[in-house]
């Protein structure tokens, strides 16, 4: 366990500075575009300004309004492109370029999965490390907005109602504790199958990737064979979801066996 | 001991290594020898589990590597493993983090000896220096048996030289060294033993010494056979 602690966090200073950056830069480039947004919802509130006039109905803003625009999603998407990209840098890496540091890895003397789970456990971290800024970034975001855009025009909205399930922010991070759970499930599921193709690719190269691929297509199966059965046999609702996390669950085990078993006795550097 | 006992090697349609067996004593320094691509380094991969193997088995003191990984082997290859953008001495402190073997007094004797900075970056290192750190890597662990992959390739004399004069220093004494070299004539007076490897296949296995006094021939003239006729 020592070692697993260890080697997360010797992963995760390995990226810190290009994580750094990135959420260096989400929070200046939102804090910009929101102060930008708003102050331009200001500027149209004030040059059509006539006394007595009820405002809310045509010029009214929503923090929401100016979160939807691109200059707050863009950073988000390139944060999300960044950690898809990590995935697969995180183990290619350590193969490719000047040195191989994949023998130094592979030579510690303690079980290789804990490579594994080090490598997914920083993953996951630096994921929930975007979100939790992110909703750490609210209070700080919307006092921008509240700060410059006129009250006769600003609908106040909580965070719940911020992250509404119609948005981006709310696909990534659900209010209800249900959808987190079940979207970031199926993600850490997903992750888990492709870390093992990599290392089945990284074992078998060619062949590997047929393998991988073969893989996939077993788990999709696996996955939506859960919801057909569900069908089929008109299971109630809490049936279904039961027979989705162990169709799960399933994936999961399988997914960590093959990676234990390849990464102990089949990957070659 | 390190006992390789015939072990088959396949990469995709091609052999590489054919029923190759041969042991590695503690005290003693092995040398495998042969040509560019005849299989040596695929040997040492699969003796530190690097590599898997299609056949035969690999015991070390005893107990196969199938079963358990043996973390008395330490393994210094033919090129720098540590990332580019690590200082040495961050490289001596994941030695120090994970193996339970490491030994930091050694490290800093070896670092002495071979005159390097510790601070300086991986990546900034030139190819002889780079030679010597992943010496004192592998060197600095309290292993029973050191295996080294072509440790004079591409340095410059005064490398080569830090570097011969360690097979006779403490710093290897008591330990099984395996190396791999086709640049046989900087080590072979240091040798005890010497495996000539020829296209997958061991050839010829024999203890210089007992070479010497009896055949009267050297290890050179051992490869001239081989590769000569």
């Amino acid at each position: 366990m020592k070692n697993y602690f260890k080697l997360v966090d010797f992963e995760m200073k390995r990226f810190w500075k290009i994580y750094a950056a990135l959420i260096g830069l989400l929070i200046t480039a939102q804090s910009i575009t929101v102060a930008v947004l708003s102050n331009s919802y200001k500027n149209r509130f004030e040059e059509s300004y006539m006394p007595g006039m009820n405002y809310v109905d045509d010029y009214s803003v929503r923090f929401s309004n100016v979160t939807m625009s691109d200059g707050f999603m863009v950073p988000i998407v390139l944060i999300i492109s960044a950690l898809v990209f990590y995935i697969f840098f995180t183990w290619y890496r350590e193969w490719l370029g000047k040195n191989t540091f994949a023998y130094q890895l592979l030579l510690l003397p303690f079980n290789r999965m804990t490579i594994y789970f080090a490598k997914l456990t920083s993953l996951l971290l630096y994921i929930f490390g975007c979100l939790v800024i992110q909703i750490a970034m609210y209070p700080l975001l919307n006092t921008i907005f509240t700060s410059i855009v006129p009250q006769e025009i600003r609908i106040d909205q909580s965070l719940l109602l911020w992250l509404s399930p119609d948005s981006l922010l709310g696909v990534l991070i659900p209010s209800n504790s249900v959808d987190f759970f079940t979207s970031y499930g199926v993600g850490i599921v997903a992750v888990s199958v492709i870390f093992t193709v990599i290392i089945l690719e990284r074992s078998f190269r060619l062949k590997g990737v047929g393998l991988g691929i073969a893989f996939i297509a077993f788990c999709i199966f696996l996955f939506v064979e859960s919801f057909i059965i569900g069908e089929n046999y008109l299971l109630y609702i809490q049936e279904r979801v039961i027979l989705q996390i162990v169709s799960l669950v399933m994936i999961t085990v399988l997914s960590f066996m093959i990676s234990y078993y390849i990464i102990n006795k089949k990957i070659s550097v | 001991m390190i006992d390789v006992k015939g072990i088959s090697k396949k990469y995709l349609f091609k052999k590489v290594l054919k029923d190759v067996s041969f042991t590695v004593k503690k005290g003693e320094i092995t040398c495998l020898i042969g040509v560019n691509g005849t299989g040596k380094s695929t040997t040492l991969k699969t003796i530190t589990n690097l590599t898997p193997f299609n056949n035969g088995d690999i015991l070390i003191d005893g107990i196969s590597i199938k079963k358990k990984r043996s973390d008395n082997i330490s393994f210094v290859p033919d090129h720098m493993t540590m990332p580019a953008n690590m200082k040495i001495r961050q490289a001596f402190q994941f030695m120090k983090d994970f193996y339970p073997r490491w030994n930091e007094e050694r490290a800093a004797e070896l670092v002495d000896y071979m005159n390097i900075d510790v601070n300086q970056k991986i990546g900034a290192l030139s190819k002889g220096n780079a030679a010597k750190v992943s010496l004192i890597l592998g060197l600095s662990l309290n292993t029973d048996y050191v295996l080294l992959d072509e440790p004079f390739s591409g340095i410059d004399l005064f490398a080569k030289e830090k570097i011969r004069n360690l097979f006779s220093s403490h710093f290897i004494e008591g330990r099984g060294i395996l190396l791999t070299t086709h640049e046989i004539e900087e080590v072979e007076h240091l040798l005890d033993r010497v495996v000539i490897l020829n296209d997958g296949v061991i050839v010829k296995d024999f203890y210089t010494e007992q070479m010497r006094m009896e055949e009267g021939k050297s290890v050179i003239d051992q490869l001239r056979e081989v590769y000569q006729g």
